[in-house]
């Protein structure tokens, strides 16, 4: 075993070098990059060729930098010793190499479609607010069923509107641009902290049903995987006080600083990759709590149903006070009244 | 030697040729996967350098 890396057998494996890979790979793209513009000295023929071939050589360049960043993920999420293995330096360093490669990658492949969605009203009905997390996950299992929809429950308590919107995961993985904005290119973009569809399609909808536009309205969202990106960058970003707090589950959003006013639980699964992508152990505070937990024998780390079932298993057992306290506090407002659901389609623009 | 115009391709497989991991720094299936694709990259460039170096010897003889 060295200092620095795992040995289990013959496997060796240390981070350092998976940066210096990818290091020498960025390199090898910029170098390739300026062969681009030498083609401006060859015929025509020839600097064809090259445009073609070389674009083709560094997206495949750029996706091997992931695979390696994939790698990187996958071994502190089975090696569990995130803190104690990537400290300080090392930490910050495989932060700003993995959002800068995402970043490249999502600047250069996927385009923005940040422009207006369609808002499509599915339907409307009352209900009872829920009261549990399995319950909120159950509702959340329901919305995310529906492509590209979103679940927004309100409730009116001593004259202040308080929302639950729930957020789905990823959708759609194909990597040209689609009509669900959930889809990978939000989700390669949230990750690098660049506009994507999916915030400006869900700020689009809080924009025109009014909501965070009256004094004292608090929203509180539940969300999966992409669906907790989303959450999280708008609990910076909206104005101070609108975002009360996240239930997320599955969700990469360690590496987003929240406000302090801001209650946050965040449920992961030990052998759940994408919440280890953030690359960052998990802030806890008074007000958040990040509680990660082995997922039931035979299920699939990352799904929600998994989760579904993890909370339920949560709720009947003893323990968990902090989790219990803050989910409660988060659901008090709507939970056991009636609530006004409204479930939206959101379709991207020019897809 | 090579004309300038297509040096950043000799440039970039050297590159890629020192890029795969070390085995006794990483030694895994990914690795290895790794650098298999590492390995058919650099080729893939020594063939675009190949093409590139004729296609332009043609070009500058028919004067295009």
């Amino acid at each position: 075993m060295s200092s620095s890396g795992a040995t289990t057998g013959r496997r060796v494996f240390e981070p350092t070098e998976v940066l210096r890979v990818v290091a020498s790979l960025e390199y090898a793209v910029v170098t390739l990059e300026t062969q681009v513009w030498r083609a401006a000295l060859l015929g025509p023929v020839s600097a064809g060729i090259v445009l073609a071939e070389v674009v083709t050589v560094v997206l495949r360049l750029r996706k091997l930098q992931l695979a390696c960043l994939t790698a990187l993920a996958h071994w502190l999420a089975t090696e569990s010793q995130l803190s104690a293995r990537l400290a300080g330096l090392l930490r910050e360093s495989v932060i700003v190499v993995s959002t800068a490669v995402v970043g490249a990658v999502a600047r250069m492949v996927f385009p923005a479609q940040v422009g207006r969605v369609e808002l499509q009203e599915l339907w409307n009905t009352t209900a009872t607010g829920a009261s549990r997390l399995s319950v909120a996950l159950d509702r959340l299992g329901a919305t995310a069923a529906r492509p590209s929809a979103v679940r927004i429950e309100e409730s009116v308590l001593n004259g202040k509107r308080n929302f639950v919107i729930y957020l789905p995961g990823t959708q759609v993985w194909a990597p040209n641009p689609q009509p669900n904005p959930f889809n990978l290119s939000s989700d390669l973009r949230l990750y690098a902290g660049l506009p994507s569809a999916a915030q400006s399609g869900v700020i689009q909808l809080l924009q025109t049903q009014g909501i965070g536009q009256r004094t004292g309205d608090r929203v509180v969202f539940v969300a999966h995987s992409q669906g907790a990106m989303v959450a999280a960058r708008l609990a910076t970003e909206l104005p101070n006080g609108t975002v009360r707090g996240l239930i997320t589950v599955g969700g990469p959003i360690a590496a987003i600083g929240l406000s302090r006013q801001v209650n946050a639980v965040n449920l992961t699964h030990t052998l759940d990759p994408v919440p280890k992508l953030s690359l960052v152990a998990p802030s806890q505070s008074n007000r958040t709590v990040t509680l990660d937990v082995p997922v039931t024998q035979g299920a699939s780390p990352h799904d929600l149903a998994s989760y579904r079932q993890t909370a339920e298993r949560l709720d009947r057992t003893e323990g968990y006070a902090k989790l219990r306290r803050i989910t409660d506090a988060l659901l008090a407002p709507t939970a056991n009244r009636q609530v006004k659901v409204t479930e939206w389609q959101l379709t991207s623009p020019r897809y | 030697m090579l004309p300038p115009e297509i040096l950043s391709l000799q440039q970039a497989a050297a590159i890629l040729t020192d890029a795969c991991p070390r085995p006794n720094h990483w030694q895994d299936a990914s690795a290895t996967q790794l650098r298999l694709e590492l390995g058919a990259l650099t080729q893939e460039l020594q063939r675009v350098e190949r093409l590139v170096w004729v296609t332009a010897a043609v070009e500058r003889m028919l004067g295009v």
